[in-house]
């Protein structure tokens, strides 16, 4: 058991760390060493300088925030409804959150209140569909079928208003909207990634402390009372903890859909089911994940750029449609 | 002997116009071992759901302790009553993550780890039952009996006063059931732990159990004070079958046996 978390702790910071480089020196200018060390020391050119603190830094710790934050309010959702294809994209969240948000556009919030409007928006968007996940349970009357079917409804519905609003609204709002529409980072701010980041962060120590009462949780309503866990209590907070997250991701990029679905599973088969390692493992390989993601959508088609929920959602959707078709049994 | 559960005139129905139970009453003393028996449908796993609060009675009283379980919250009523069930949920955590959960009830503050005095008490009840060998085994990939065994180790790692057991030996074979049976009797007898188990065995039930609480049809419960060798009468009534007393050929002790005609 130590060997494995030493194993594992090694691996993904290191895999961090490579992904890190790689991701702050490839872009449309090519960062070199000799480029990061004038940039440390104060001797770059203002143009390599800003170009580096204004876009390329903000962008790398909003992807990995995002990744971060998604991937583990992914592995949440999948352990308090003890389902492997439920997360924040397929059960509807980030649709509602993002329709949240582009109400809040349209009523023009931001511009009167101040951006911190955006991830509350985004949080009240998502609140019903919160509720109604409580209201359903684990063990509810309907089936994981049912759900994950009201979640791709919701989604539609959810993208079907938004549309709606864009055909409704001025060009300025319109053009606030699509960026947050297609996934893309490209435009994030410092302040929105750190905030993500740090928030993701203290909620992924809380859950590793209470990672036990997840792992009883995953036994179902009945079990998780005979070992002395209060299910209806720990769900609302878990799943508090997870529209936050989810909430969060969609204020600073908007919808990147399967990446709470892809790591955690991949994790699942090469790490463990017990989420006291998936809870740490899935923050930092999700981070990971769309950090690389991000890096070869910026450079893969210069000088444009493919959108970092695009690609997830090739990707995520293709091993989704291959889970579904494992896990067709089990629904 | 020191009363642990007292079940007061309970009477439960899951809808208005039918009781499962009526006017229940029973204690559960402590070292003792009661079989819970009667036929399908009668109400002994909504009796057991009643004494873990996951049901509340229409009417009737029950007290942990001397205090209302409904006032317990559900960690406590989870260290002082340990409860088996029927089935064993779907799971792919290994046996020793899921008897270890038993720990979580008796943690003084919240962590993420189990202390090496827990993981040896885990590995202990293993031991004991036979079955150290299934340790990093799925729970879903080991026999239904397997899964009966981890269920109960699961139960006893918060060392509970009270164990509830709903029909714990149905799916183990005769060699596993005589370890379960002698491992509950060493439990209530040297650590006073009161154990209540619904069964379908008579004479199982009668070879080890210190009381025999019987309910029938109707949800009526009676007691059967002499346990060795139950009433016919009463038997009938409670099971709508004939039983007939039969003796063994060893030591001549009788026996009471439903009589099966087929032939």
């Amino acid at each position: 058991m130590r060997n494995k978390i030493l194993f594992w702790a090694v691996f993904s910071f290191s895999l961090f760390t490579i992904t890190l480089l790689f991701s702050l020196h490839i872009g449309a200018v090519n960062f070199t060493f000799s480029d990061f060390k004038g940039i440390v020391s104060g001797d770059s050119s203002e143009m390599i300088s800003s170009l580096f603190w204004q876009i390329r830094f903000p962008r790398i710790v909003a992807a990995f925030a995002v990744g971060a934050s998604l991937a583990l309010a992914g592995t949440i959702m999948q352990a308090v409804f003890s389902n492997p294809l439920v997360e924040p994209y397929t059960l509807g969240l980030s649709g509602a959150a993002s329709l949240g948000m582009a109400l809040s556009f349209l009523l023009k919030l931001p511009t009167r209140f101040g951006s911190w409007v955006i991830p509350t928006a985004a949080f009240v968007g998502a609140l019903p569909i919160l509720l109604f996940l409580l209201s359903l349970g684990r063990e509810s009357r309907f089936g994981m079928k049912t759900i994950l079917l009201s979640g791709v409804m919701i989604s539609y519905v959810c993208s079907s208003v938004v549309t709606l609003i864009l055909t409704a609204t001025d060009l300025e709002t319109m053009g606030n909207i699509v960026q947050w529409g297609f996934g893309s980072l490209s435009g994030v701010t410092l302040t929105g990634g750190s905030v993500l980041l740090i928030v993701s962060l203290v909620l992924m120590v809380f859950f590793l402390l209470f990672s036990l009462i997840l792992n009883a949780l995953s036994l179902g309503e009945q079990d998780s009372r005979s070992i002395g866990i209060s299910p209806k209590r720990w769900q609302i907070v878990f799943l508090v903890g997870a529209t936050i997250l989810t909430a969060g991701a969609v204020s600073v990029c908007g919808v990147v859909g399967f990446v709470g679905l892809l790591v955690p599973h991949i994790l699942r088969i090469l790490v463990s089911r017990d989420n006291r390692f998936l809870v740490p493992l899935s923050w930092i390989f999700g981070g990971t994940v769309v950090l690389f993601a991000d890096s070869i959508g910026r450079t893969l088609i210069l000088p444009r750029e493919i959108p970092v929920g695009v690609i997830m959602g090739i990707v995520g959707g293709i091993l989704f449609f291959a889970l579904i078709q494992k896990k067709s049994r089990l629904l | 002997m020191k009363q642990l559960l007292t079940c007061t005139s309970c009477s439960f129905g899951y809808d208005s116009s039918r009781h499962v139970l009526n006017n229940v009453s029973f204690t559960l003393n402590a070292g003792e071992i009661v079989a819970l028996l009667g036929p399908n449908g009668a109400g002994k796993s909504t009796l057991l759901k009643l004494l873990l609060n996951r049901l509340k009675p229409n009417i009737g009283q029950i007290l942990v302790e001397g205090k209302s379980v409904e006032l317990l919250r559900t960690r406590d009523l989870a260290s002082t009553i340990g409860y088996v069930e029927q089935n064993t949920p779907r799971t792919s955590m290994s046996v020793i993550d899921f008897i270890l959960l038993g720990a979580v009830s008796q943690f003084a503050t919240q962590r993420f780890w189990y202390t090496s005095e827990e993981k040896m008490r885990a590995r202990s009840l293993l031991e004991d039952f036979g079955i150290r060998h299934l340790e990093n085994h799925s729970v879903d990939k080991i026999s239904g009996g397997e899964q009966q065994l981890v269920q109960i180790s699961r139960a006893l790692m918060s060392s509970p006063k009270i164990l509830l057991l709903d029909e714990p030996v149905s799916h183990l074979d005769i060699q596993h059931i005589d370890t379960v049976i002698r491992l509950l009797l060493t439990i209530a007898k040297e650590r006073d732990v009161a154990i209540l188990a619904t069964i379908h065995d008579l004479y199982l039930a009668s070879s080890f159990c210190d009381r025999m609480l019987l309910l029938d049809q109707n949800g009526a419960l009676s007691v059967e004070p002499n346990p060795y060798l139950p009433d016919s009468t009463l038997m009938g009534n409670v099971f709508q079958a004939t039983f007939e007393e039969a003796t063994l050929v060893e030591n001549n002790e009788k026996v009471l046996i439903p009589r099966y005609r087929f032939r």
